[in-house]
């Protein structure tokens, strides 16, 4: 099969690689970029020091801290209001996964008319935006070096993605200090997205040997370091290793692309609330057992990177039961809850079946599966 | 309520009825469907006593929404085995519904000798006709004659020498609005076969003195939506390339990226694609008064047919379409237009599917019977097919039946059926369509080229022939598929439309639930006529040869072929 690996995001990394910024804004030529972040990071001082930065490389800056879980296209839309207004020429994001999100979506509109819900979908034909430079303080998103923004419409009650180069950031600056600070259980929240970004894209339909392997080491260290950076937030190598596996299994899944386990994550996001790491868990053990009957290969390369053996005359359906085991034993070493003890019940989540189906990313599931197939997925794992 | 008539060729006796409750609001494939699972069994032999033809009109025939007098006709396929919908534009749909005819159904043999034809006349009444004096005449003096015998506006479906003599690539052809020229086609699957094996020439369908005037539940809202879809359609028309060009744009489209099949889908570009292409179709329309954006049933927005004139500015063939240039085209390596053309007014006037009877050359061409690129030896051919030599009845059986018989080892079918102009290794979707549409490699069922991440890669394929081949079905039960397709974001509108005219229902599921529940009918008959998982695959070559345009093999796994239909 011939395939493509065509996202790349230049990246800088290591401790301290954040007081880098000003000196990369400005040799991208910005004078006044919109810092993009929520009110907690700057709380707990993160901000202030990158603005600092900022200001002392001669770059002016304008705050937008409104930034808030699961953006929703009304605060995106009123960010680049301002964007606009104040004529900035780059755009700095600083936090997780929704700050990063945030700032693409503001770029999308810089030169193209809101409202952004225009533009959810493949988008090959937008205009250009401005340099955008991403510093991710979670291990788990990806979104630094993906060209994908997801954003909550508030007028269709749903969350949908821009996929378009103008969501690619012109640079990445990883920090693993940066996410010291990250509790226990948002440490296991988002290392665990990271892992789910791994699993699926090394199993979709677009994978690739360079997505693979990129794939496969992310899914070596999350296995080996996250228990460790969820038991000790303070252990910098564990934090080195997340933020790198986190960055590695982005590159592979926006070149790869996620699955059946994101449909789930997002039609139990937008249903109860619960935060998409832990959505993304909760069904993932049987997301890539249900694969294992097309993609067995791909499965037992996961079993591998997850430190399990796997017989050589395993057939498809053992090669998937045991990766169905391996991630459960991890995801389970991190207290994550099931869907029981997230308090929802059984019918209640079979009851989203059929949006899970109806979502347009199950085009990227290896092979068509039923609603009852869903429901039956979501049923085996509801108090695994 | 729309009537049916009830034609049985035992005895030649012929019933015009009220049509069965359940049925009035359907139409197209999905009538035909539900008529052949309940009353056609799917073992029997196609040319039997068993089988039995129907024609029928679309949900929304007679009414003014743009396209919806389509035709369908339907039965087991003499081709393939199966079940067969065969959809045709052409004036008959907007006749029959002038009668408040929604379905004609076909049964039994004859037990005598003879040829009949039956006859809707201006009063309204319908009849079958002594035809024998028309017997061996092909579809253009048959119809020449039947204009001559009767002073009417009049739509004529016929059949030519090749569905008298039962070839499996016999077609079905239906006469175009206005110009009467028998140049719209029923082609695929070999309904001319089953056709001739009723001894049934042709249908004639006067324009009635008194229209039918159908009891709508919501006449008002059904004008309201559907001169809003209409409007649609008239504005996409305007930058449509179908009409302001015709089909034949889509050479451009495919022989740039290695989806033209060229050789016998060898998976190689052809330099000189242009050469067949809109270039010089246009020039040559305009220097010899040929025309195009061509309606072939009244009311049409689109306007995709057209008149080619040859040389010397005498009418040659009319509704000349991309399929049947690029596959005696390109894929015979043939770069003469005008010869292409004589090759339709042949496969028309003889009454042959124009994508069989070409992939069936191609297939000779890489056996050795002709060089490529004779277009000369292929006009030889179809000539030996019309009058009927041993070779000719060969030939008649179809691309598999002549490879077979050639020891060729490449042979583009599927299901028995040869495939559509698009090589599947780069519209893997496509390719996807071909391999599981239970019609047999039909692209009309869902082409989805441009439609996935990229055609050659594997990334969402099957997903796209699902969602398309689910979309097609239904939209073969209402209306034209180049009308529909400029109606995609008010597609919920249709089950409103349903619901203007028939009650019921105004939930979009009402339509979506149509395709579906179709091919779910389709597949249960063709696992009853004893197709399997075998028969929803491609030919080897498509997974063996890399197209040397683009390197691409298809390499959709069986399992995802195997579920495309788990709703």
């Amino acid at each position: 099969m011939i395939t493509s690996f065509g996202v790349f995001v230049p990246i800088i990394m290591g401790r301290g690689a954040s007081y880098r910024t000003g000196l990369k804004v400005r040799e991208l030529g910005c004078k006044k970029v919109m810092v993009v972040y929520d009110k907690g990071l700057k709380e707990l001082g993160i901000t202030d020091v990158i603005l600092d930065n900022l200001h002392n490389a001669g770059v002016e800056t304008i705050s937008f801290d409104g930034v808030v879980p699961d953006p929703p296209d009304t605060i995106v839309e009123a960010a680049a209001a301002l964007a606009k207004k104040e004529g900035i020429d780059g755009i700095v994001a600083v936090g997780g996964g929704s700050a990063i999100d945030s700032a693409k979506g503001i770029n999308v509109l810089m030169n193209n008319e809101p409202p952004i819900m225009k533009y959810f979908g493949i988008q090959k034909n937008l205009k250009k935006g401005v340099p955008m430079v991403f510093i991710p303080t979670t291990s788990g998103t990806g979104s630094e070096v993906t060209n994908m923004c997801v954003i909550s419409c508030t007028s269709m009650g749903n969350k949908d993605s821009v996929v378009s180069p103008v969501c690619v950031g012109s640079l990445a600056i990883l920090d693993p200090e940066l996410t010291i600070g990250l509790p226990p259980k948002l440490t296991a929240a988002t290392g665990i997205d990271a892992l789910a970004h791994a699993v699926e894209a090394i199993t979709g339909g677009q994978a690739n040997p360079l997505s693979d392997a990129l794939a496969r080491e992310a899914i070596r260290i999350i296995a080996k370091w996250l228990p460790v950076a969820y038991r000790d937030g303070k252990n910098i190598e564990a934090r080195e290793y997340m933020i790198l596996a986190s960055t590695y299994a982005g590159m592979a899944f926006t070149n790869a692309l996620v699955h059946l386990g994101h449909c789930i994550a997002h039609a139990l996001g937008a249903s109860f609330h619960i935060p998409h790491g832990i959505a993304c868990a909760v069904t993932l053990p049987e997301v890539i057992e249900y694969t294992s009957k097309t993609e067995f290969k791909k499965v037992r390369m996961i079993c591998e990177c997850l430190g399990v053996d796997v017989s050589e005359e395993a057939t498809a359906e053992a090669i998937g039961e045991t990766a169905r085991k391996a991630l459960r034993s991890l995801i389970k070493s991190l207290d994550i809850p099931n869907i029981k003890e997230l308090g929802i019940t059984l019918e209640d989540a079979q009851k989203l079946a059929p949006k899970i189906t109806a979502d347009s990313g199950m085009a990227l599931a290896p092979y068509r599966i039923t609603t009852a197939g869903v429901a039956e997925i979501i049923k085996h794992a509801f108090d695994a | 309520m729309w009537s049916k008539v009830i034609v049985d060729m035992k005895n030649q006796t012929v019933k015009r009825e009220a049509l069965e409750v359940e049925l009035q609001d359907l139409g197209g494939r999905a009538l035909i469907a539900q008529y052949l699972i309940k009353n056609v069994p799917p073992d029997c032999d196609p040319l039997g006593s068993e089988n039995q033809l129907i024609f029928c009109t679309t949900i929304f025939a007679g009414s003014n929404l743009t396209t919806a007098n389509r035709m369908s006709v339907g039965g087991k396929s003499p081709l393939t085995g199966g079940i067969k919908e065969s959809n045709v534009g052409g004036y008959a749909g907007a006749l029959l519904a002038e009668h408040g005819v929604k379905l004609i159904v076909v049964k039994g043999l004859p037990e005598t000798k003879g040829l009949w034809q039956l006859h809707f006349d201006r009063e309204g009444n319908v009849s079958l006709e002594d035809a024998e004096g028309y017997e061996g005449l092909n579809n253009y003096e048959l119809v020449n004659r039947i204009h001559k015998s009767l002073d009417n506006r009049l739509a004529t479906i016929s059949i030519g020498a090749a569905g008298e003599r039962l070839y499996k690539c016999a077609s079905i052809q239906v006469s175009e609005f206005a110009s009467n020229h028998p140049s719209r086609a029923a082609a695929r699957g070999g309904l001319g076969a089953l056709m001739g094996s009723k001894r049934l020439k042709s249908i004639i369908i006067e324009k009635p003195l008194n229209k039918f005037t159908f009891n709508y539940n919501d006449k008002e809202r059904f004008n309201e939506i559907s001169k809003k879809l209409n409007r649609m359609v008239a504005e996409g028309a305007k930058n449509d390339p179908f009409h302001n060009i015709g089909t034949i744009a889509t050479i451009e489209a495919t022989g740039a990226n290695g989806v033209l099949p060229v050789d016998n889908f060898s998976g190689k570009l052809f330099p000189k694609y242009a050469e067949v292409g809109s270039g010089t179709f246009l020039t040559n329309l305009s220097n010899r008064g040929g025309r195009n954006k061509l309606a072939c049933q009244p009311g049409c927005a689109v306007q995709c047919s057209n008149e080619y004139r040859d040389k010397s500015g005498e009418y040659l063939t009319s509704g000349l379409e991309y399929e049947t240039i690029a596959l005696f085209g390109p894929n015979c390596h043939i770069s003469d237009l005008d010869a292409i053309a004589m090759m339709d007014r042949m496969c028309d006037d003889l009454g042959i599917d124009t994508i069989e009877a070409a992939n069936t050359m191609a297939v000779c061409m890489e056996s050795g019977v002709l060089n490529w690129g004779d277009s000369d030896g292929v006009i030889k051919l179809l000539k030996e097919m019309t009058d009927g030599t041993e070779f000719g009845y060969l030939l008649g059986g179809g691309c598999e039946a002549v490879g077979k018989s050639l020891g060729c080892k490449r042979i583009p079918t599927v299901k028995h059926q040869a495939i559509a102009g698009y090589d599947p290794r780069n519209t893997k979707g496509t390719g996807v369509t071909y391999a599981t549409s239970p019609m047999g490699a039909d692209h009309t069922a869902g082409l989805t080229m441009g439609r996935a991440f990229e055609d050659t890669g594997r990334t969402a394929q099957a997903y796209a022939s699902n969602k398309l081949q689910v979309a097609m079905c239904f939209a073969d039960c209402m209306m034209c598929i180049f009308a529909f397709s400029h109606m995609v974001p008010e597609l919920p509108l249709l089950a409103e439309l349903m619901a203007a005219m028939y009650g019921g229902s105004s939930e979009y599921a009402r339509v979506t639930g149509l395709g579906v529940k179709t091919l779910l009918t389709e597949r249960a008959f063709n696992k009853a006529a004893g197709l399997t998982k075998e028969d929803d695959r491609l030919p080897d070559f498509f997974y063996n040869e890399p197209s040397p345009a683009t390197g691409s093999r298809f390499d959709i796994n069986d399992h995802e072929l195997d579920v495309i239909f788990d709703f």
